[in-house]
């Protein structure tokens, strides 16, 4: 049967709403990013988790109490530390835009290659994809035949997508996640993953859903 | 030299009544605690021990002094804990006799306020902008000739400028040798990356004329219990004692103390955060216009106003607005009205101050 993994960005914080980089920074949900978490535990509700996992972060630790909220028993989330998004350094509380005019060549540099790239006091893409992807595998190998609720971050899940697909990760800015998205994969052993679905939002109604990016 | 109007930060209380809000809607970046709260060994301590409130206080502070000299280095009969550092500057001022007092200006408030309250009367002796802040040892040395003590603060407040214990040395071996009283203020001591090497402590066993205050309020965040540490010569010690209320220290700030002291991991977690945030805060205020942050060790910093249009009263009364508290320096004695200080606290929180500095200078 195998494990089928549900891994689900956190909903919105404040800082998602003003696009400033948060990484470790512990950012709770805004009240809309509560509603987001909520619609998917309902969209969920019917589902039987054999766990429910998440980050050290509030914001993906309040995600996952909500989202398995709608279960009906009670439900006990375990902490993942290694599931945490990607160290941001001295770009944590910072817009895009101020990255651009304080950071503009480790900016480049990151876009260009984010695996090598050491942003200031934070980390390289390569480091985080080892760690997510290894607390990842933990909780495969633990739920051999079972379907795990996993939430964690933009970073986390798109280097943990990347990783099994056996894609470059340098290129990971093509990958998109939206808060509490949905993303599916099922793992028939560790070595052989399946993408069944990928950044869906079909339970955010028409309020929930985030803007398109221009 | 009286002031009766309370002039320090931390009055989240009284800023929540002004803005008709609740005190869980500000940030306080007015008083400089550590921003990861108190230890949870603390915590856990208080609430397991809740029920011994019926019970008086161990007056000798027993357990906590036995933590207290294992951390410090210090053996437990040249201390003397106290209800906060503040209780125990006011009694020392009684007790010493000091008629005349050298202090180093800008510093903490409280030194000048209880000399002045028991009587006597403050040289002040000024540290320079354009020389760091630094602490002036040659002038020190030559007032403290005409004095009986000189109170310092190292790191002081409201610089953040922290000197090394060689520098302190001079004046501290003076002092003996002329049987003067020096005061050392490390209530900040913990927050320093290198402290061993600018913590007078070491010089005590030789320095009858040294005393050393140091403060559980700001590092170990229990500034709502109150606690602070005297540490002298023996004699002095039992001086004091005598003179002070024996039940001051409270039972929960002594079960709290004692297990603060044994969370080494939260210690080392402070010390990491406070730095890493403080970098961060430095480098990002130094980017807004008509400000500028001053290199500092402990867990606040000071701000210059470079702008004329905006003093610091006003730019601290602009970002209570915004629900910030800033410390406005003005209340320093000696320091005009160029200065603020801030806290160093979480990003998350530091984001916060960022905007409110941001947008208030914006419109100046």
């Amino acid at each position: 049967m195998g494990c089928r993994i549900y891994l689900v960005r956190h909903g919105e914080t404040i800082w998602n709403k003003d696009a400033r980089f948060q990484g470790r920074a512990d950012i709770p949900l805004s009240p809309q990013g509560m509603e987001q978490a909520r619609a998917l535990g309902h969209r969920l509700k019917e589902h039987r988790f054999g766990a429910f996992f998440s980050s050290s972060l509030s914001r993906a630790r309040l995600t996952a109490e909500l989202v398995a909220e709608p279960q009906g028993r009670p439900v006990a989330v375990e902490v993942a530390k290694g599931l945490d998004e990607l160290s941001f350094g001295d770009w944590e509380g910072l817009t895009i835009k101020q990255i651009k005019e304080q950071y503009s060549d480790e900016l480049a540099a990151w876009w260009a290659r984010p695996l090598d790239t050491r942003i200031p006091g934070g980390e390289t893409l390569a480091e985080l994809a080892e760690r997510s992807t290894a607390a990842l595998k933990a909780i495969v190998d633990q739920h051999p035949d079972e379907h795990v609720v996993v939430v964690a971050h933009g970073g986390t899940i798109k280097s943990v997508v990347g990783t099994v697909l056996g894609l470059d990760l340098n290129q990971y800015w093509r990958l998109r996640q939206d808060n509490a998205s949905l993303t599916i994969i099922d793992f028939y052993g560790w070595d052989k993953a399946i993408l069944m679905l990928y950044n869906d939002i079909s339970h955010l109604g028409s309020g929930l859903v985030p803007p398109v990016p221009r | 030299m009286i002031h009766t109007e309370y002039r320090h930060g931390g009055d989240i209380f009284g800023a929540a009544r002004n803005m008709g809000g609740s005190v869980g809607d500000i940030y306080d970046f007015s008083a400089n605690i550590n921003p990861l709260g108190p230890s949870p060994l603390a915590l856990a301590a208080i609430k397991d021990n809740l029920g011994l409130i019926q019970h008086y206080p161990d007056p000798r502070c027993s357990e906590l002094r036995r933590a207290l000299a294992l951390y410090l280095g210090i053996p437990e009969e040249n201390m003397l804990p106290g209800n906060g550092a503040s209780e125990l500057i006011y009694l020392l001022a009684r007790v010493i006799g000091c008629r005349q007092v050298v202090v180093p200006q800008p510093t903490f408030i409280e030194y000048a306020e209880a000399v002045t309250a028991a009587g006597g009367t403050v040289t002040a002796v000024p540290m320079r902008e354009d020389n760091g802040f630094a602490l002036p040892v040659v002038s020190l040395k030559r007032e403290l000739k005409k004095a009986d003590a000189v109170f310092i603060c190292n790191p002081n407040n409201p610089t953040g400028r922290v000197e090394k214990n060689a520098v302190l040395r001079a004046i501290v071996e003076e002092a003996t040798r002329e049987d003067k009283t020096v005061v050392v203020d490390e209530a900040f001591m913990d927050f320093v990356s290198d402290a061993d090497q600018c913590s007078v402590l070491p010089l005590l066993p030789k320095n009858p004329g040294l005393v050393v205050l140091y403060s559980m309020t700001k590092f170990f965040a229990i500034p709502g219990l109150r606690l602070g540490v005297l540490i002298g010569s023996v004699p002095l010690i039992k001086k004091l004692e005598a003179l002070k209320d024996p039940w001051s220290v409270n039972l929960l700030a002594q079960v709290a103390g004692t297990a603060a002291l044994s969370d080494r991991e939260y210690m080392v977690q402070t010390r990491q955060l406070v730095k890493q945030e403080r970098e961060f805060l430095y480098r990002a205020i130094s980017l807004i216009p008509g400000l500028s942050a001053f290199k500092a060790e402990a867990n606040y910093l000071l701000i210059k106003i470079s702008r004329d249009t905006i003093n610091s009263i006003q730019l601290a009364a602009q970002t209570a607005l915004r629900g910030v508290l800033v410390r406005d320096c003005s209340t320093f004695d000696g320091m005009g009205d160029r200065y603020i200080r801030v806290a160093v606290r979480s990003r998350r929180e530091n984001v916060v101050l960022l905007e409110a500095l941001r947008g208030v200078m914006e419109g100046v």
